[in-house]
């Protein structure tokens, strides 16, 4: 197997290792150098709201802001890398230039941190995208992550809403941007444990609005997960 | 879009695009053909397991080009047959140089074998002038108003290459190709470009140059074999230029599918640097305490008092700082930095070390082949590390005595111990020295060539 990201020869993990393990031989799609760039977070060094790599666990400005702006708790969200040069590349190769191949990169250190939730009761519950990029990317992004992991569809965006466009818009414009969603309303939600997943934290606007979506349709609690902060 | 951005390229239309303002005689073909178990992709001919070219929304993409925009099963491709739009000139070359006579003789015989739509090989040390050996050709192919394009696997090849041919054919239109270039598209008769840009090309070429032919990534890439093969006209001329030919590209001369040409003899006339070794059997540990040898610091406090500008290669760039640190010891000069493929300041680094405001480079193989510094010396640390194959080590020392000003020059390979990969590359070095000895002996000689039928 050759590296989806560099093209070299992956070599193969130890016979030994694998021989000893009760669980089958995961196919490597990216190599040891390639996987090296991207920083995984601890949960010893970052903020202990929205999840973003730095010295302490203590709030981060961005989270002391949302304190300001929202009555209740804030939205616990954990992100799984930071947010660095090659995850900038890894989202302009896979979400931008569309190249659907790299979903495989993150799919099994996502599927064992959402298994932890699910295991609890917990609903995956993906961040949609709007059918004309769908259209034109040809997938979601978000849910091309969770291929290993089964998730319910509860959000779609609204049909008059203008989400496509979002990241060309500066942090202010984001943060002003109203509730891009609705719910899917054959689903129930009421009393429900829900883990929204999304590919980036940038501002946390997305986030609030999905979470507050379901808080007012009865969910027990909400909690979100992020590939990257 | 231009008519002209039409003539002999591939160029993506989206489905619902409107293209009324093409002529009829535009190809269309449809970007991605799906039969089977795989999909084709007709911009670069790959073959791809639909099972890692499928799109959620019923699609299917080509992984293997994506770099160039990603193409769909909704995508179209549309070509016009190139034209050959282009003035007629009468005197394209613009260069008041003069070839050596044994220059001369390869230029001659190159001419004749393009003009006839052959496919060479030009077999020529580092240092011999390639580039001057092919002004007549080019020359030749541009008063027959034909399209040339001149592609190497290499970036910094590339920009060495833009100005000199710029200069060389003033008032021909010239445009240059790579991921990195700031220049768009235009139609123009010389296309400067990486062999990866070839993809975008479809019969355009009728004289299609590859220098560098056995550098990386161009050698053993099915997708940039069959982007040359695509790019080309169906009768043209395919010209390799390499110091250090591989085992293939010999294989078909004996078969007589490539002409040679063959010149063992630098442009100034003297022989290539035999590089000299040094065994220093625990110099990557004497490294990691930032300690280097006696007696490869000697040395390279000679050439540095000298004002010698000197190239030091390492196998990895984990060890660029390490040696920057160990060598700054030693040395009360300033000038010294490190360089490698991934840095933003390249260019740059490579620009100050031309301009002698730099003396010492540390670099990795990204600076093997292509670039000229005059009066340098090298050294290679490691020299023995897998990296550094053959084909390398004899670009590395041909970086050396590559000036009229200072036409010898010293090389110095460190290794722990002596493997094939250095005994084979000295064995090659020693041979086209025997080689180029001969013609010095009988200067006027004319070059010889495998040329049998
Ligand atoms: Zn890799
Ligand atoms: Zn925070
Ligand atoms: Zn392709």
């Amino acid at each position: 197997m050759h590296c989806l990201k560099c093209q070299r020869l992956i070599q193969n993990k130890s016979l030994l290792k694998w021989f000893f393990s009760w669980t089958p031989i995961e196919q490597e799609n990216l190599c040891a150098v390639c996987r090296a760039d991207f920083l995984s977070l601890k949960s010893e060094s970052i903020c202990s709201g929205c999840g973003r790599f730095q010295t302490t666990p203590e709030l981060c400005s961005d989270c002391h802001e949302w304190q300001r702006k929202i009555t209740g708790d804030l939205l616990k969200n954990r992100a799984l890398y930071c947010y660095n040069q090659a995850m900038k590349d890894y989202f302009l190769n896979y979400k931008f230039h569309g190249n659907y191949q790299w979903r495989l990169f993150f799919q099994s250190a996502i599927a064992k941190e959402v298994g932890k939730f699910t295991h609890q009761g917990w609903l995956a519950v993906p961040i949609p995208i709007s059918d004309q990029t769908w259209q034109q990317r040809g997938f979601n992004q978000v849910e091309g992550l969770l291929e290993k992991v089964s998730f319910k569809r509860l959000l779609k965006i609204k049909a008059n809403s203008n989400k496509g466009v979002q990241s060309k818009r500066n942090r202010q414009q984001r943060l002003k941007m109203p509730q891009p969603f609705e719910l899917n309303d054959k689903i129930q939600v009421n009393d429900k444990k829900i883990l929204l997943i999304d590919d980036v934290y940038t501002t946390g606007r997305t986030l609030y609005h999905a979470r507050s979506l379901m808080l007012a349709a009865g969910a027990a609690n909400v909690k979100s997960l992020t590939l990257a902060r | 879009m231009q008519l002209e951005d039409f003539y002999g390229r591939l160029v993506k239309v989206a489905g619902q695009e409107n293209v009324a303002y093409l002529p009829a005689t535009a190809k269309k073909i449809s970007a991605i053909e799906i039969t089977g178990k795989y999909i084709i992709c007709h911009r670069c001919n790959q073959k791809t397991n639909k099972q890692l070219a499928f799109l959620p929304n019923g699609n299917y993409y080509c992984p293997q080009c994506i770099q160039f925009g990603r193409l769909t099963s909704q995508d179209l491709l549309y070509t016009i047959a190139e034209p050959n739009r282009f003035p007629l000139q009468t005197a394209p070359l613009t260069w008041s140089g003069k070839l050596s006579a044994l220059q001369q003789g390869c230029a001659v015989d190159l001419q004749l074998q393009t003009s006839r739509k052959k496919d060479f090989l030009l077999w020529a040390v580092t240092g011999a002038g390639k580039t001057e050996i092919l002004f007549p050709t080019i020359a030749a192919a541009l008063k027959r108003r034909e399209r040339i394009c001149i592609a190497t696997p290499r970036i910094d090849v590339c920009n060495e290459l833009y100005p000199r041919l710029s200069a060389a054919f003033k008032q021909t239109s010239m445009v240059l190709l790579h991921g990195s270039s700031s220049m768009d598209y235009r139609y123009s008769q010389i296309v400067i470009c990486t062999t990866h840009q070839l993809l975008k090309f479809k019969n355009a070429f009728d004289l299609l140059i590859i220098d560098e032919a056995d550098a990386f990534p161009f050698k053993g890439n099915r997708l940039l074999q069959t982007a040359v093969t695509n790019a080309r006209k169906k009768i043209s001329s395919l010209l390799l230029l390499t110091a250090t030919p591989t085992s293939e590209m010999l294989r078909k001369v004996k078969q007589h599918q490539l002409k040679l040409g063959y010149l063992p003899l630098r442009f100034h006339g003297h022989l290539l640097p035999v590089p000299q070794i040094i065994l220093l059997p625990s110099w990557k540990k004497q490294l990691q305490r930032q300690k280097l040898a006696q007696n490869i610091i000697r040395p390279l406090q000679k050439w540095l008092q000298a004002g010698w500008p000197v190239l030091v290669f390492a196998p990895q760039i984990s060890l660029l700082e390490l040696l920057k640190t160990s060598l700054k010891q030693f040395t009360t000069n300033q000038h010294l930095t490190t360089v490698f493929a991934a840095d933003p300041h390249r260019i740059e680094k490579v620009q100050q070390m031309r301009e002698e405001s730099c003396q010492l480079l540390i670099t990795t193989t990204i600076l093997e082949r292509g670039v000229t510094f005059p009066k340098l010396n090298v050294l290679v640390i490691g020299a023995d590390e897998p990296v550094f194959t053959e084909e390398a080590l004899v670009q590395i020392a041909g970086r050396a005595g590559r000036s009229s000003q200072r036409p010898v020059g010293e090389v110095i390979f460190a290794c722990s111990m002596l493997n094939r990969n250095l005994s084979r590359a000295i064995r090659q070095i020693k041979f086209l020295n025997h080689e180029g000895a001969k013609l010095n002996n009988n200067a006027l000689s004319k070059v010889p060539t495998s040329d049998t039928k």
